[in-house]
């Protein structure tokens, strides 16, 4: 269930071999669609009605907290969306392998909610990019198509976008159309405009807080032994990740520019780009902010704050190193961390709420960091351009959408997130408690649709718990950085963007590490703005 | 074969007996036919090499194309040869290639005449059980992946591994030999020699089997020891297999383990671990830059079939066989 790794862990099977063979395919229309982001018209916000329990934060673009799960679901939806026949979609799964459908009672159950009979291809987050790749370069893309155009996931696929591989939705859903699909109206405004591209809006967001980035889980239990008084600045917070680091345990289990972004926000190291103010872009990896972030992380190498391993460990070992009790940090993205990661024991922790909170930096001499604002959404659902012409088709799949996008404590939204009552799931004190058998989770696998369920604060933990989360992000929301260049195109990073972000991170796990001086920092600057990095600048700075 | 089965065809097609071109087809033909059960076992192997061999060779078309897998082939504009312009001036690719050649050579030094050795060494021993042991123990890693190989690997010397720890007590500080780039060659080298060493004396043991018996009993007989018969008989008795399998590794020159080197690369950083192959899936397959990647596998293969077809004169140069 958790969604929790942004690296991209690499597929071990195609080489190029498949590269050259993947020619005769493809379709549709050469025409790129001309747009631009001033064109945008979005689809007019509806809100679901507010229910018991619910919590709506006084502070600007915090999610809704709810301290209560309805007893009795109400449908959001009045008709099954389907046609009765055949949906492919291609989804990613963080779980097992699903059973066969003659098995699976949660898959046979929404297939007959939805009139509709779900061909499901599945992937795993280390085969995304590459799955991507292949489907679009196939010809042959599902009705449905997770697309997640962020770095490290699928960003080239951002390509087949702009060549009108996947419909422009405009028609249907921007403005006043909205009305047809109220579920999709109710996501997030913010996450329809940042998922925007060239103005167009080309698939359905799965939301996520903007705040999504920066907050890890921490040891909180291990700050309470030093003394329990929370950093102020960057030397107090350089003491305690070097007293959580002894021997036996160290502050962090990987190096990633994301595992430690807390200190890139601390040191107020711009998102992405800083906007000057004469208009011109800078890098962050050009900023003199960046050189004292990794000026701080290579001195916390040396004093022994990372696992040894930390350079080669993946995800998966990370975590182990988490659950086992070796390391201090872990995670990044607040809300799913403290929904799901904390449910995972840890070796020697009792009380997990108490023990594990995510750890809010502060700013280098005070104050607040500067988080990063995020997109707001974790890729889309986007419908195919062969289906263009079929409108009743297009208006099927919304639809579809319609119904996955359903709101928080809805009968829909209780199907998916939480499956069918008494198999996959029962309901203890009012809490929707899943099976503990992983077999009836696996029936699950197809649940990664565009639900809010990561728009909305619900920790079935002690009473307080949703409230104490939306507080905490009460405190970092007023603070974030946007990305200037957030609903931007360049042609050039469509190309090169994920050989140049690989270019950052391993020079930053490289540096860190102790295998390269500080000093490369220059050579890296130079490389990258020589590798297309001075391209991409132009090319955002002209963009209107 | 095809061009038989073509002629065939167009023979029947035009029926002309006095023609003496026909009539000498005609004898194929009934050649042919003679063997067709011979024939019939080919078309499955002929088949494979068209398919899965020559057609996709029209693929390399690609790297003249600023290709894009949506818009298909033809839609996809010519760009003559901006791939290769591309390609020589990026760094990465430079390093790539770098990279990729030690490496090669680092293997064609060490790990090709590892086998020999050890199948020279093996020959050696008088007891078949413990032949037979040894071989089996050697053959063992062969049949592991390679995720499991470098698991294993890193267990033994990475950061939080026994070596670790040993150098450590010994007041040498914390070494990861598994992440640092200046050994990594070496490393990776070492994992090959690990990995394939046991499963490269099979074509070893079976040329060494086929030296007559005759001839060490009559070097034993001329005084020889078994250092001499080593050097005298058996390995002049195998040179021949030696250079065949050298000219057929020289193909694969610039081919490196893909999958070890792309799943170490985090560990080292591309600077000492981006291979041609793995530069081809970054910036094809995830990258998104098809024609740059397909121009970078073109460059390989022109290079291999350069090497194959120069080492092959070299050999039959030199008196030894060749290949063809």
């Amino acid at each position: 269930m958790n969604r929790l790794n942004r690296r991209s862990f690499l597929g071990l099977t195609a080489g190029l071999a498949g590269a050259a063979a993947l020619s005769a395919c493809g379709g549709g229309s050469s025409a790129s669609p001309a747009g631009a982001p001033k064109d945008l018209l979005l689809p007019d916000s509806v809100t679901p009605p507010a229910l018991p329990g619910q919590l709506s934060s006084t502070v600007g673009g915090v999610l809704p907290a709810y301290t209560q799960y309805p007893a009795s679901p109400k449908p959001s939806v009045s008709a099954p969306p389907g046609s009765g026949g055949d949906i492919t979609t291609m989804q990613v799964n963080y779980n097992a392998p699903p059973p066969a459908l003659s098995g699976n009672i949660w898959q046979q159950e929404l297939n007959k909610q939805l009139n509709a009979n779900i061909k499901a291809t599945l992937v795993t987050d280390a085969d995304l990019a590459q799955k991507t790749q292949t489907f679009i370069a196939s010809g042959d893309i599902p009705d449905i198509f997770y697309l997640n155009l962020q770095p490290n996931k699928a960003p080239a696929a951002l390509g087949a976008v702009l060549q009108g591989a996947f419909i422009e939705l405009s028609p249907y859903l921007g403005g006043s159309h909205s009305k047809d699909y109220p579920n999709l109206a109710a996501l997030p405004a913010v996450s329809w405009k940042n998922s925007a591209i060239q103005g167009g809006l080309y698939g359905v967001p799965r939301p996520v807080p903007a705040a999504n980035t920066g907050q890890p889980l921490f040891r909180a239990d291990w700050m309470q032994r030093l003394g329990g008084k929370a950093p102020t600045n960057a030397d107090e917070v350089y003491a305690m990740l070097k007293a959580f680091s002894t021997n036996k345990t160290w502050a962090f289990g990987a190096v990633t520019p994301w595992d430690q972004e807390f200190v890139l926000s601390m040191f107020g190291v711009p998102n992405n780009w800083r906007l000057n103010s004469d208009g011109t872009l800078t890098s962050y990896i050009e900023t003199d902010e960046f050189e004292a972030a990794l000026e701080f992380l290579v001195k916390l190498w040396k004093d022994g704050g990372f696992h040894p391993n930390a350079a080669s460990n993946n995800y998966s070992q990370e975590q182990d190193l988490w659950t086992g009790g070796s390391t201090g940090f872990f995670g990044g993205n607040m809300l799913a961390s403290l929904t799901y990661l904390r449910g995972t024991p840890i070796k020697g922790v009792a009380d997990m709420v108490g023990s594990i909170k995510p750890f809010i930096a502060p700013g280098k001499d005070g104050g607040a960091a500067g988080f990063y604002q995020g997109p707001a959404s974790y890729g889309m659902f986007s419908i195919p351009s062969t289906h263009a012409k079929d409108e009743k088709k297009v208006r099927e799949l919304l639809s579809v959408l319609n119904y996955f996008a359903a709101p928080f404590g809805s009968a829909e939204y209780t199907l998916i997130n939480y499956g069918v009552e008494g198999h996959n799931y029962t309901m203890k004190d009012g809490i929707p408690t899943p099976s503990q058998n992983p077999a009836m989770l696996a029936e699950m696998a197809g649940q990664y649709v565009p639900s809010p369920i990561e728009a909305s604060i619900y920790d079935p933990g002690p009473p307080n718990e949703s409230a104490t989360i939306q507080k905490y992000f009460e405190q970092v929301t007023p603070s974030l950085v946007p990305d200037p260049t957030m609903t931007k195109v360049s042609q050039t990073r469509v190309a090169k963007g994920a050989t140049l972000d690989k270019l950052i991170q391993d020079e930053f796990k490289a540096i860190v590490s102790g295998q390269k001086p500080l000093s490369e920092l220059d050579t890296l600057r130079k490389n990258w703005k020589a590798q297309g990095g001075d391209a991409v600048r132009r090319e955002f700075q002209d963009s209107k | 074969m095809t061009v038989a089965t073509t002629r065939h065809t167009a023979t029947a097609g035009t029926p002309s007996p006095t023609d003496s071109r026909s009539a000498r087809s005609a004898g194929t033909v009934s050649r042919i036919l003679r063997e067709r059960w011979m024939y019939l076992f080919i078309v499955p192997g002929v088949a494979y090499f068209v398919i899965f061999q020559y057609v996709p060779l029209f693929g390399n078309l690609v790297a003249f194309k600023n290709y894009s897998p949506f818009l298909g082939f033809n839609a996809s504009p010519w760009v003559g040869l901006q791939n290769f312009t591309d390609l020589f001036s990026d760094p990465e690719f430079l390093t790539a290639l770098k990279n990729t050649a030690l490496i090669s050579l680092m293997q064609i030094l060490f790990a090709f005449p590892a086998p020999i050795a050890l199948a020279l060494m093996l020959n050696s021993l008088i007891s078949e059980k413990a032949k037979r042991l040894v071989q089996s123990v050697v053959y063992l890693p062969h049949f592991f992946g390679w995720v499991i190989v470098i698991s294993i690997w890193q267990a033994v010397l990475g950061g939080v591994g026994p070596m670790a720890s040993l150098l450590n007590s010994l007041g040498h500080g914390h070494e990861n030999v598994m992440a640092d780039p200046h050994t990594f060659l070496a490393l990776v080298t070492a994992q090959v020699v690990w990995k394939e060493v046991g499963w490269g004396t099979i074509i070893f043991f079976a040329a060494i089997s086929a030296i007559p018996v005759e001839r060490y009993e009559a070097a034993a007989v001329d005084g020889a020891n078994s250092f001499r018969r080593m050097w005298h008989v058996t390995l002049p008795g195998i040179s021949n297999v030696i250079v065949l399998l050298l000219i057929l590794r020289l193909g694969t020159v610039l081919s490196v383990g893909f999958e070890q080197l792309l799943l170490q690369q985090d560990a080292v950083g591309s600077g000492a671990a981006e291979v041609l192959d793995t530069f081809g899936y970054y910036r094809g397959v995830i990258g998104g830059q098809w024609g740059l990647a397909t121009a970078a596998g073109l460059f390989k293969g022109v290079i291999g079939t350069v090497l194959v077809i120069s080492a092959n004169r070299i050999a039959k140069r030199t008196g030894s066989g060749g290949l063809f």
